[in-house]
Protein backbone atom coordinates (compact mmCIF):
# COMPACT_ATOMS: atom_id res chain seq x y z
CA UNK A 1 0.00 0.00 0.00
CA UNK A 2 1.28 3.31 -0.41
CA UNK A 3 -0.31 6.93 0.96
CA UNK A 4 2.47 8.45 -0.73
CA UNK A 5 0.04 11.04 -2.24
CA UNK A 6 -1.57 11.80 1.31
CA UNK A 7 -0.01 15.40 1.01
CA UNK A 8 -2.21 17.72 1.84
CA UNK A 9 -4.04 19.49 4.49
CA UNK A 10 -3.61 16.68 7.35
CA UNK A 11 -0.30 16.71 8.31
CA UNK A 12 1.53 13.75 6.86
CA UNK A 13 4.92 13.61 7.09
CA UNK A 14 7.14 14.51 3.24
CA UNK A 15 9.29 11.97 5.06
CA UNK A 16 7.19 9.28 4.54
CA UNK A 17 7.28 10.31 0.80
CA UNK A 18 11.46 10.97 0.88
CA UNK A 19 12.03 7.47 2.41
CA UNK A 20 9.62 5.86 -0.11
CA UNK A 21 11.68 7.47 -3.23
CA UNK A 22 14.64 5.66 -1.49
CA UNK A 23 13.37 2.44 -1.02
CA UNK A 24 12.15 2.68 -4.80
CA UNK A 25 15.20 3.65 -6.03
CA UNK A 26 16.88 1.27 -4.12
CA UNK A 27 14.67 -1.76 -5.72
CA UNK A 28 15.09 -0.08 -9.13
CA UNK A 29 18.98 -0.31 -8.71
CA UNK A 30 18.70 -4.20 -7.79
CA UNK A 31 16.71 -4.61 -10.88
CA UNK A 32 19.89 -3.25 -12.77
CA UNK A 33 22.02 -4.94 -11.06
CA UNK A 34 23.45 -1.64 -10.08
CA UNK A 35 24.95 -2.67 -6.75
CA UNK A 36 27.32 0.57 -6.22
CA UNK A 37 24.22 2.38 -7.00
CA UNK A 38 22.46 0.30 -4.36
CA UNK A 39 24.72 1.85 -1.96
CA UNK A 40 25.26 5.01 -2.61
CA UNK A 41 21.50 4.94 -1.50
CA UNK A 42 22.97 4.19 1.62
CA UNK A 43 24.28 5.90 4.25
CA UNK A 44 27.97 5.29 4.98
CA UNK A 45 27.69 2.47 7.76
CA UNK A 46 24.66 1.50 7.16
CA UNK A 47 23.74 -1.47 8.48
CA UNK A 48 22.32 -4.61 6.99
CA UNK A 49 20.69 -7.56 8.22
CA UNK A 50 19.48 -11.00 6.01
CA UNK A 51 17.72 -12.50 8.82
CA UNK A 52 17.18 -16.02 6.96
CA UNK A 53 21.11 -15.61 6.12
CA UNK A 54 22.48 -18.37 8.24
CA UNK A 55 25.36 -20.52 7.16
CA UNK A 56 26.18 -23.16 9.75
CA UNK A 57 29.81 -24.15 9.23
CA UNK A 58 31.84 -26.67 11.54
CA UNK A 59 33.01 -24.02 14.01
CA UNK A 60 30.55 -21.17 13.61
CA UNK A 61 27.93 -19.82 12.31
CA UNK A 62 28.07 -16.94 10.04
CA UNK A 63 25.24 -14.13 9.69
CA UNK A 64 23.93 -12.53 6.78
CA UNK A 65 24.42 -9.25 9.24
CA UNK A 66 26.88 -6.16 9.44
CA UNK A 67 27.55 -3.48 6.88
CA UNK A 68 25.80 -2.44 3.82
CA UNK A 69 28.98 -0.98 2.04
CA UNK A 70 30.93 -5.18 3.34
CA UNK A 71 28.12 -7.77 4.26
CA UNK A 72 25.24 -6.43 1.88
CA UNK A 73 27.56 -5.65 -1.04
CA UNK A 74 29.16 -9.06 -0.82
CA UNK A 75 25.55 -10.57 -0.89
CA UNK A 76 23.94 -8.82 -3.63
CA UNK A 77 27.14 -8.94 -5.96
CA UNK A 78 27.24 -12.99 -5.02
CA UNK A 79 23.20 -13.12 -5.87
CA UNK A 80 23.32 -11.30 -8.87
CA UNK A 81 26.33 -13.29 -10.22
CA UNK A 82 24.74 -16.62 -9.27
CA UNK A 83 21.16 -15.20 -10.69
CA UNK A 84 22.37 -13.05 -13.66
CA UNK A 85 18.69 -12.59 -14.62
CA UNK A 86 17.27 -11.91 -10.77
CA UNK A 87 14.65 -8.99 -10.50
CA UNK A 88 12.44 -8.02 -7.97
CA UNK A 89 9.00 -6.33 -8.23
CA UNK A 90 7.80 -4.24 -5.09
CA UNK A 91 4.48 -5.40 -4.22
CA UNK A 92 3.21 -2.80 -0.97
CA UNK A 93 4.93 -0.02 0.62
CA UNK A 94 4.40 1.41 3.43
CA UNK A 95 6.67 4.27 5.59
CA UNK A 96 5.91 6.32 8.82
CA UNK A 97 6.72 9.56 9.46
CA UNK A 98 9.69 8.65 11.01
CA UNK A 99 11.66 7.02 7.85
CA UNK A 100 10.70 3.20 8.47
CA UNK A 101 9.79 1.48 5.33
CA UNK A 102 7.94 -1.61 5.37
CA UNK A 103 8.52 -3.29 1.53
CA UNK A 104 6.90 -6.30 -0.28
CA UNK A 105 8.76 -7.21 -2.58
CA UNK A 106 8.77 -10.72 -4.95
CA UNK A 107 12.27 -11.53 -6.18
CA UNK A 108 13.13 -13.97 -8.65
CA UNK A 109 16.08 -15.30 -11.00
CA UNK A 110 17.30 -18.55 -13.01
CA UNK A 111 19.93 -19.97 -10.96
CA UNK A 112 23.53 -20.03 -13.63
CA UNK A 113 26.00 -20.68 -10.79
CA UNK A 114 26.67 -22.81 -7.46
CA UNK A 115 24.65 -19.98 -4.55
CA UNK A 116 26.25 -21.14 -0.75
CA UNK A 117 24.96 -24.30 -0.64
CA UNK A 118 22.50 -24.58 -3.01
CA UNK A 119 24.50 -26.19 -6.01
CA UNK A 120 23.68 -25.08 -9.59
CA UNK A 121 20.31 -27.27 -11.69
CA UNK A 122 19.24 -24.21 -13.57
CA UNK A 123 16.25 -24.16 -11.77
CA UNK A 124 14.46 -20.50 -11.62
CA UNK A 125 12.69 -19.29 -8.32
CA UNK A 126 10.04 -16.69 -7.54
CA UNK A 127 9.86 -15.84 -3.52
CA UNK A 128 8.04 -13.38 -1.30
CA UNK A 129 10.65 -11.17 0.87
CA UNK A 130 9.72 -8.89 3.36
CA UNK A 131 12.41 -5.70 3.68
CA UNK A 132 12.29 -3.25 6.55
CA UNK A 133 14.29 -0.01 5.91
CA UNK A 134 15.12 2.96 7.86
CA UNK A 135 15.87 6.10 5.97
CA UNK A 136 17.71 9.30 7.20
CA UNK A 137 15.92 12.80 7.03
CA UNK A 138 18.28 13.42 4.14
CA UNK A 139 16.98 10.04 2.12
CA UNK A 140 19.80 8.13 3.08
CA UNK A 141 18.51 4.50 3.56
CA UNK A 142 20.80 3.73 6.88
CA UNK A 143 19.61 0.03 7.78
CA UNK A 144 17.93 -2.78 5.89
CA UNK A 145 16.24 -6.10 7.36
CA UNK A 146 14.63 -8.27 4.95
CA UNK A 147 12.75 -12.12 6.27
CA UNK A 148 11.94 -14.29 3.37
CA UNK A 149 12.13 -18.43 3.45
CA UNK A 150 14.83 -20.73 2.53
CA UNK A 151 12.20 -23.46 2.35
CA UNK A 152 10.85 -22.34 -0.79
CA UNK A 153 13.40 -20.94 -2.30
CA UNK A 154 15.24 -24.41 -1.85
CA UNK A 155 12.49 -26.55 -2.45
CA UNK A 156 12.14 -24.49 -6.00
CA UNK A 157 16.19 -24.80 -6.87
CA UNK A 158 16.11 -28.50 -6.40
CA UNK A 159 17.79 -28.23 -2.64
CA UNK A 160 16.42 -30.57 0.10
CA UNK A 161 19.30 -30.29 2.76
CA UNK A 162 18.09 -27.76 5.47
CA UNK A 163 21.82 -27.61 6.19
CA UNK B 1 1.01 5.77 -13.83
CA UNK B 2 -0.75 6.13 -17.89
CA UNK B 3 -1.01 9.59 -19.45
CA UNK B 4 -2.94 10.55 -22.34
CA UNK B 5 -6.17 9.40 -23.08
CA UNK B 6 -7.87 6.06 -24.60
CA UNK B 7 -9.41 8.32 -27.22
CA UNK B 8 -6.12 10.86 -27.71
CA UNK B 9 -8.26 13.92 -26.95
CA UNK B 10 -5.80 16.26 -24.50
CA UNK B 11 -7.37 16.93 -20.96
CA UNK B 12 -8.09 20.03 -20.26
CA UNK B 13 -6.97 21.23 -16.35
CA UNK B 14 -8.43 24.02 -14.64
CA UNK B 15 -6.99 25.98 -11.58
CA UNK B 16 -9.72 23.91 -9.89
CA UNK B 17 -8.95 20.53 -11.13
CA UNK B 18 -7.65 18.14 -8.22
CA UNK B 19 -5.91 15.11 -7.85
CA UNK B 20 -7.92 11.65 -8.01
CA UNK B 21 -7.47 8.06 -8.23
CA UNK B 22 -10.12 6.04 -9.37
CA UNK B 23 -10.87 2.34 -10.38
CA UNK B 24 -8.47 2.45 -13.54
CA UNK B 25 -9.27 1.19 -16.82
CA UNK B 26 -6.45 -1.61 -16.34
CA UNK B 27 -8.25 -2.87 -13.18
CA UNK B 28 -11.68 -2.77 -15.15
CA UNK B 29 -10.20 -4.84 -17.50
CA UNK B 30 -8.97 -7.55 -15.23
CA UNK B 31 -13.16 -7.76 -13.44
CA UNK B 32 -15.62 -9.71 -14.79
CA UNK B 33 -17.71 -6.75 -16.45
CA UNK B 34 -14.21 -5.50 -17.85
CA UNK B 35 -13.41 -8.78 -19.99
CA UNK B 36 -16.73 -9.11 -21.75
CA UNK B 37 -16.17 -5.47 -22.60
CA UNK B 38 -17.74 -1.79 -20.97
CA UNK B 39 -19.31 1.07 -22.88
CA UNK B 40 -17.05 3.72 -20.82
CA UNK B 41 -14.50 4.01 -18.33
CA UNK B 42 -13.78 6.21 -15.53
CA UNK B 43 -10.35 6.88 -15.87
CA UNK B 44 -10.48 7.65 -18.97
CA UNK B 45 -13.87 9.42 -18.55
CA UNK B 46 -11.95 11.54 -15.69
CA UNK B 47 -8.72 12.15 -18.15
CA UNK B 48 -11.24 13.36 -20.57
CA UNK B 49 -12.42 15.97 -18.19
CA UNK B 50 -9.58 17.24 -17.14
CA UNK B 51 -8.99 15.76 -13.67
CA UNK B 52 -5.00 14.91 -12.73
CA UNK B 53 -5.68 11.09 -12.39
CA UNK B 54 -3.23 10.04 -9.87
CA UNK B 55 -3.17 6.13 -9.63
CA UNK B 56 -0.89 3.81 -7.93
CA UNK B 57 1.94 2.32 -8.93
CA UNK B 58 0.24 -0.84 -9.77
CA UNK B 59 -3.25 -1.84 -10.01
CA UNK B 60 -5.42 -3.61 -7.54
CA UNK B 61 -3.05 -2.08 -4.53
CA UNK B 62 -4.55 0.36 -2.05
CA UNK B 63 -3.92 3.81 -3.27
CA UNK B 64 -5.55 7.14 -1.79
CA UNK B 65 -4.90 10.70 -2.93
CA UNK B 66 -5.93 14.02 -0.57
CA UNK B 67 -6.27 17.00 -2.56
CA UNK B 68 -6.84 20.09 -0.53
CA UNK B 69 -10.74 18.75 1.33
CA UNK B 70 -11.24 16.31 -1.42
CA UNK B 71 -10.53 12.36 -0.47
CA UNK B 72 -10.41 9.89 -3.02
CA UNK B 73 -9.58 5.94 -3.01
CA UNK B 74 -8.92 4.09 -6.47
CA UNK B 75 -10.19 0.80 -5.35
CA UNK B 76 -11.65 -1.74 -2.86
CA UNK B 77 -8.52 -2.24 -1.49
CA UNK B 78 -8.24 0.86 -0.59
CA UNK B 79 -11.70 1.02 1.91
CA UNK B 80 -9.27 0.89 5.26
CA UNK B 81 -6.47 3.99 4.11
CA UNK B 82 -9.73 6.00 3.01
CA UNK B 83 -11.77 5.55 5.85
CA UNK B 84 -8.49 6.49 8.33
CA UNK B 85 -7.32 9.37 6.18
CA UNK B 86 -11.37 10.61 7.14
CA UNK B 87 -11.39 10.14 10.47
CA UNK B 88 -7.82 12.06 10.72
CA UNK B 89 -9.25 14.90 8.16
CA UNK B 90 -11.85 15.23 10.62
CA UNK B 91 -9.72 15.78 13.97
CA UNK B 92 -10.06 12.08 15.19
CA UNK B 93 -6.70 10.74 17.35
CA UNK B 94 -4.43 8.77 16.04
CA UNK B 95 -5.45 5.14 16.15
CA UNK B 96 -3.75 2.74 18.55
CA UNK B 97 -2.25 0.42 16.10
CA UNK B 98 0.90 0.14 18.18
CA UNK B 99 -0.98 -0.60 21.47
CA UNK B 100 -3.05 -3.41 19.77
CA UNK B 101 -0.15 -4.76 18.29
CA UNK B 102 1.54 -4.54 21.92
CA UNK B 103 -1.29 -6.45 23.06
CA UNK B 104 -1.53 -9.48 19.81
CA UNK B 105 1.87 -10.69 20.51
CA UNK B 106 1.17 -10.52 24.80
CA UNK B 107 -1.75 -12.70 24.14
CA UNK B 108 0.04 -14.92 21.34
CA UNK B 109 2.82 -15.58 24.15
CA UNK B 110 0.06 -16.13 26.34
CA UNK B 111 -1.54 -18.41 24.04
CA UNK B 112 -5.20 -16.29 24.01
CA UNK B 113 -6.43 -17.50 20.68
CA UNK B 114 -9.86 -16.82 21.32
CA UNK B 115 -8.84 -13.48 22.89
CA UNK B 116 -6.83 -12.41 18.98
CA UNK B 117 -9.87 -13.55 17.51
CA UNK B 118 -11.71 -11.00 19.34
CA UNK B 119 -9.43 -8.35 18.30
CA UNK B 120 -10.32 -9.01 14.84
CA UNK B 121 -12.82 -8.20 12.22
CA UNK B 122 -15.02 -10.79 10.88
CA UNK B 123 -13.72 -10.97 7.69
CA UNK B 124 -9.97 -10.70 8.65
CA UNK B 125 -7.06 -12.56 6.79
CA UNK B 126 -4.28 -14.17 7.22
CA UNK B 127 -1.21 -14.68 5.04
CA UNK B 128 1.30 -17.13 6.86
CA UNK B 129 3.86 -16.49 3.89
CA UNK B 130 6.08 -19.36 4.73
CA UNK B 131 3.75 -22.39 4.89
CA UNK B 132 1.57 -20.79 1.88
CA UNK B 133 -1.58 -20.54 4.31
CA UNK B 134 -3.63 -17.66 3.15
CA UNK B 135 -7.05 -17.37 4.29
CA UNK B 136 -9.65 -16.50 6.88
CA UNK B 137 -7.70 -15.66 10.30
CA UNK B 138 -10.73 -17.66 11.96
CA UNK B 139 -9.67 -20.44 10.29
CA UNK B 140 -5.98 -20.81 9.40
CA UNK B 141 -4.68 -18.31 11.80
CA UNK B 142 -6.46 -19.95 14.52
CA UNK B 143 -4.83 -23.53 14.03
CA UNK B 144 -1.40 -22.00 13.46
CA UNK B 145 -1.83 -19.63 16.98
CA UNK B 146 -2.90 -22.89 18.60
CA UNK B 147 -0.25 -25.51 17.70
CA UNK B 148 2.21 -23.20 18.47
CA UNK B 149 0.93 -22.47 21.95
CA UNK B 150 0.25 -25.99 22.87
CA UNK B 151 3.49 -27.21 21.34
CA UNK B 152 5.70 -24.88 23.47
CA UNK B 153 3.97 -24.28 26.47
CA UNK B 154 6.58 -22.15 28.09
CA UNK B 155 6.44 -19.20 25.00
CA UNK B 156 8.01 -16.05 24.91
CA UNK B 157 7.17 -13.78 22.07
CA UNK B 158 9.60 -10.83 22.27
CA UNK B 159 8.46 -7.39 20.48
CA UNK B 160 12.30 -6.69 18.78
CA UNK B 161 10.70 -3.19 17.05
CA UNK B 162 7.19 -1.84 16.09
CA UNK B 163 6.49 1.02 13.89
CA UNK B 164 2.54 2.35 12.55
CA UNK B 165 2.60 3.35 8.75
CA UNK B 166 -0.12 5.89 7.28
CA UNK B 167 -1.86 3.44 6.36
CA UNK B 168 -2.15 2.56 10.50
CA UNK B 169 -0.64 -0.89 9.46
CA UNK B 170 1.27 -2.12 12.63
CA UNK B 171 4.82 -3.72 11.64
CA UNK B 172 6.78 -5.82 14.16
CA UNK B 173 9.75 -7.71 14.20
CA UNK B 174 9.28 -10.91 17.06
CA UNK B 175 11.51 -13.16 18.35
CA UNK B 176 9.58 -16.30 19.85
CA UNK B 177 11.36 -18.27 21.72
CA UNK B 178 11.05 -21.96 23.82
CA UNK B 179 11.17 -25.38 24.25
CA UNK B 180 9.30 -27.95 22.01
CA UNK B 181 7.29 -29.78 24.05
CA UNK B 182 4.62 -31.03 21.36
CA UNK B 183 4.85 -32.06 17.55
CA UNK B 184 4.59 -28.62 15.92
CA UNK B 185 4.12 -28.30 11.90
CA UNK B 186 4.48 -31.89 11.16
CA UNK B 187 7.98 -31.58 12.96
CA UNK B 188 7.89 -34.77 15.74
CA UNK B 189 8.84 -33.39 19.14
CA UNK B 190 12.53 -33.77 20.23
CA UNK B 191 12.46 -30.90 23.23
CA UNK B 192 14.22 -28.87 20.94
CA UNK B 193 14.87 -24.99 21.94
CA UNK B 194 13.50 -23.05 19.34
CA UNK B 195 14.03 -19.30 18.87
CA UNK B 196 12.64 -17.28 15.70
CA UNK B 197 13.17 -13.88 14.13
CA UNK B 198 9.80 -13.09 12.44
CA UNK B 199 8.44 -9.98 10.90
CA UNK B 200 4.44 -9.44 10.76
CA UNK B 201 2.13 -6.66 9.79
CA UNK B 202 -1.17 -6.11 11.05
CA UNK B 203 -3.75 -3.95 9.53
CA UNK B 204 -6.10 -1.80 11.83
CA UNK B 205 -9.11 -0.34 10.71
CA UNK B 206 -10.63 2.81 12.15
CA UNK B 207 -12.54 1.35 14.71
CA UNK B 208 -9.46 -0.29 16.24
CA UNK B 209 -9.62 -3.96 14.87
CA UNK B 210 -7.15 -6.03 13.26
CA UNK B 211 -8.77 -6.86 9.56
CA UNK B 212 -5.17 -8.31 7.92
CA UNK B 213 -1.84 -10.08 9.27
CA UNK B 214 0.62 -11.10 7.34
CA UNK B 215 3.74 -12.90 9.06
CA UNK B 216 7.17 -13.87 7.51
CA UNK B 217 9.87 -16.06 8.64
CA UNK B 218 12.58 -18.38 7.50
CA UNK B 219 11.35 -22.30 7.76
CA UNK B 220 14.69 -23.49 7.65
CA UNK B 221 16.10 -22.10 9.95
CA UNK B 222 12.45 -23.38 12.02
CA UNK B 223 13.49 -26.93 11.27
CA UNK B 224 17.16 -26.72 11.48
CA UNK B 225 16.35 -25.90 15.61
CA UNK B 226 14.13 -28.47 15.64
CA UNK B 227 16.44 -30.99 14.33
CA UNK B 228 15.25 -31.85 10.78
CA UNK B 229 17.70 -32.55 8.65
CA UNK B 230 15.78 -32.74 4.77
CA UNK B 231 12.87 -31.07 3.90
CA UNK B 232 11.30 -34.03 2.17
CA UNK B 233 11.48 -35.99 5.85
CA UNK B 234 10.45 -33.28 7.80
CA UNK B 235 8.52 -35.39 10.07
CA UNK B 236 11.86 -38.04 10.64
CA UNK B 237 14.31 -36.38 12.71
CA UNK B 238 17.38 -37.40 14.09
CA UNK B 239 17.90 -37.90 17.91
Amino acid sequence: MTTGTLRAGIGTAPRADGAEAAVRAFFAAYRAHDVEGMVDLCAENAGFRYVPFEVWGRQRVLYGEGKVGTVGKLIWTTLIDAFPDLTNAVTSLRADPDGNVAAEVGIGGTQARHFGTIACTGGRYELPHLFLFHVTGDGLIDDIVAYWDNVGWKRQLGNLEVD
Amino acid sequence: MRSGTRYGRPARRTPAARSTPAFTDEEEDQSKPGKIGLPWYVETALKNRGAIFDDGDAACVSHVVIDRNLITAQNPGSTDAAAYAMLKRLGSEPLSARNLAEEFFARMEAGEVDEILGMMTPEATVSLVPLDRHGPVAADGASYLRELSGSFPDLLVRVRRLFVTGDNTAVAEITIDGTQAGDFLAVVNQEKHLDLDQAWMLRVTPDDRISAVTAYWDQNQLYRRLGVKRLDKVTITVR
